[in-house]
């Protein structure tokens, strides 16, 4: 049975305790904390979230310098507004749509959208299908997870990634590391659903093809 | 292919699109319609692999990337910073006090010009964030130097100087420019960086000489290009 929802379990645990008290103290208790003027508690959110938030910055505008420009920015953008948190969501749902808006902009100025919507142009940017293509049913010759630790690998995952267009990355990204809804990245992106469904299937479809150009493939059974 | 997936339940024995293979992985069609794909797929080995195809494009991007942010945590010594100087921004003139174009233009400040929490302490740890925080100012006076410098090689020998207006005595400025000697020029090597000093004599009793000096950090020019 497929996973469903493919939530990065790893990526919760924050990754610096600033103390054992921290750690024990939910989400919208630090919240109402750092509201109150209280920055111990805003630096254990912090400390909680700032790796996933960079993981999923990263992940879209692929440098390590400017995913971090990224993230810094959030967090004081999430300090200063903190008051209008209404806790409707989870600080982190609230804190990865400023991390994404924050990316997305940062890939829109920075003109990085060399391939923009390459798939898209081809008739389906802003509509709800998928077009003519289909999933490729071939497997990979290694789990990439595990090949993932020989250097060659991550080569090819990451050259994989930085062919697909800023948007197509964006939402795989998103899905994949957050494990998002259809409807929670139509909303963080600004669009509607089909697009989202679409950019993502293209996105998956692309790396589908050029994983298995780079790394190859064990089971054909023809498209 | 439909397209944009089904919905409603499928009639039995009817096939799916990728659309719909796509929504059943991502947990986005609904329970019954999930449960007819999941009877489909128990008969078609081909959309089986298109599904395990898919879990392997999530897998690798999900390793992928949590690999990216280990190696970033390890290799790259602004992310051990960030907090210092998220702190020291959030209490620039106060949380959340500050003018709002102040505020904005120190919410662009990007990363990379601000290394000073992770300098080397001590007397030269002090050198170097005065002279982050000052760069503006060390670069300016570089440059007036340089124009100084130029304009006075330009004018050649300055053994003997004429100065207009006889009887009247030149001010410090004229006398720079025109009667001063060539500065004198040292490089430095310093810690993670070389450095150059400019110094300028004085030309009399009643002047003063000026030194500027330059300092470049290999941090900056090594700087971690695109993964």
């Amino acid at each position: 049975m497929f996973e469903h929802r493919n939530v990065n379990k790893r990526l919760e645990k924050p990754s610096i305790s600033p103390n054992e008290a921290a750690d024990d103290i939910d989400d919208l208790e630090l919240v109402d904390r750092a509201r109150a003027g209280d920055d111990e508690a805003f630096r254990a959110l912090f400390e909680r979230y700032h790796r996933r938030a960079f993981s999923l910055a990263n992940g879209v505008v692929r440098h390590r310098d400017d995913a971090l420009d990224v993230v810094q920015d959030a967090f004081i953008k999430a300090h200063k507004h903190i008051g209008k948190f209404e806790g409707n969501s989870s600080f982190y749902t609230w804190l990865y749509r400023i991390v994404m808006n924050l990316s997305i902009d940062h890939i829109r100025r920075t003109k990085r959208s060399r391939n923009v919507e390459f798939n898209d142009a081809l008739g389906h940017s802003e509509s709800d299908s998928v077009g003519e293509e289909s999933l490729l049913p071939r497997v990979l010759d290694e789990n990439p997870g595990k090949s993932l630790v020989r250097k060659e690998m991550r080569e090819h995952i990451g050259m994989a990634l930085g062919e697909l267009s800023d948007n197509h990355r964006a939402v795989l990204v998103m899905r994949e590391l957050e494990g998002l809804s259809y409807e929670e990245m139509a909303q963080a992106m600004g669009c509607s659903k089909g697009t989202i469904m679409s950019r993502l299937f293209h996105a998956r479809r692309n790396m589908q093809q050029r994983l298995l150009e780079l790394m190859g493939g064990e089971r054909d059974l023809g498209a | 292919m439909s397209g944009q997936g089904s919905h409603g339940p499928k009639q039995p024995g009817k096939s799916f699109s990728d659309a719909d293979l796509m929504m059943y992985a991502d947990g986005e069609l609904p329970a019954d319609e999930a449960r007819a794909v999941a009877d489909w797929l128990a008969a078609e080995p081909a959309a089986r692999l298109k599904l395990e195809s898919l879990r392997q494009v999530g897998e690798a991007v999900r390793t992928y990337t949590e690999l990216e942010t280990d190696r970033a945590e390890v290799e790259v010594p602004a992310f051990a910073d960030m907090w210092s100087r998220i702190e020291r921004r959030i209490h620039a003139n106060g949380a959340g006090q500050r003018a709002p174009a102040r505020a904005a233009a120190e919410d662009r400040e990007p990363v990379r010009t601000r290394r000073e929490s992770g300098g080397p302490a001590g007397w030269w740890g002090g050198v170097r964030r005065w002279f982050e925080d000052h760069r503006g100012h060390v670069l300016t006076g570089a440059i007036s130097a340089g124009a100084a410098c130029a304009l006075m090689l330009a004018l050649g020998p300055t053994g003997e100087v004429q100065i207009a207006g006889e009887g009247k005595r030149p001010d410090p400025v004229q006398r720079a420019v025109l009667a001063s000697q060539p500065p004198e020029v040292e490089d430095l090597e310093v810690y993670e960086g070389s450095g150059t000093i400019l110094t300028i004599e004085p030309e009399g009793k009643d002047d003063s000489g000026a030194a500027v000096i330059w300092i470049s950090s290999d941090q900056e020019q090594n700087r971690e290009g695109p993964i």
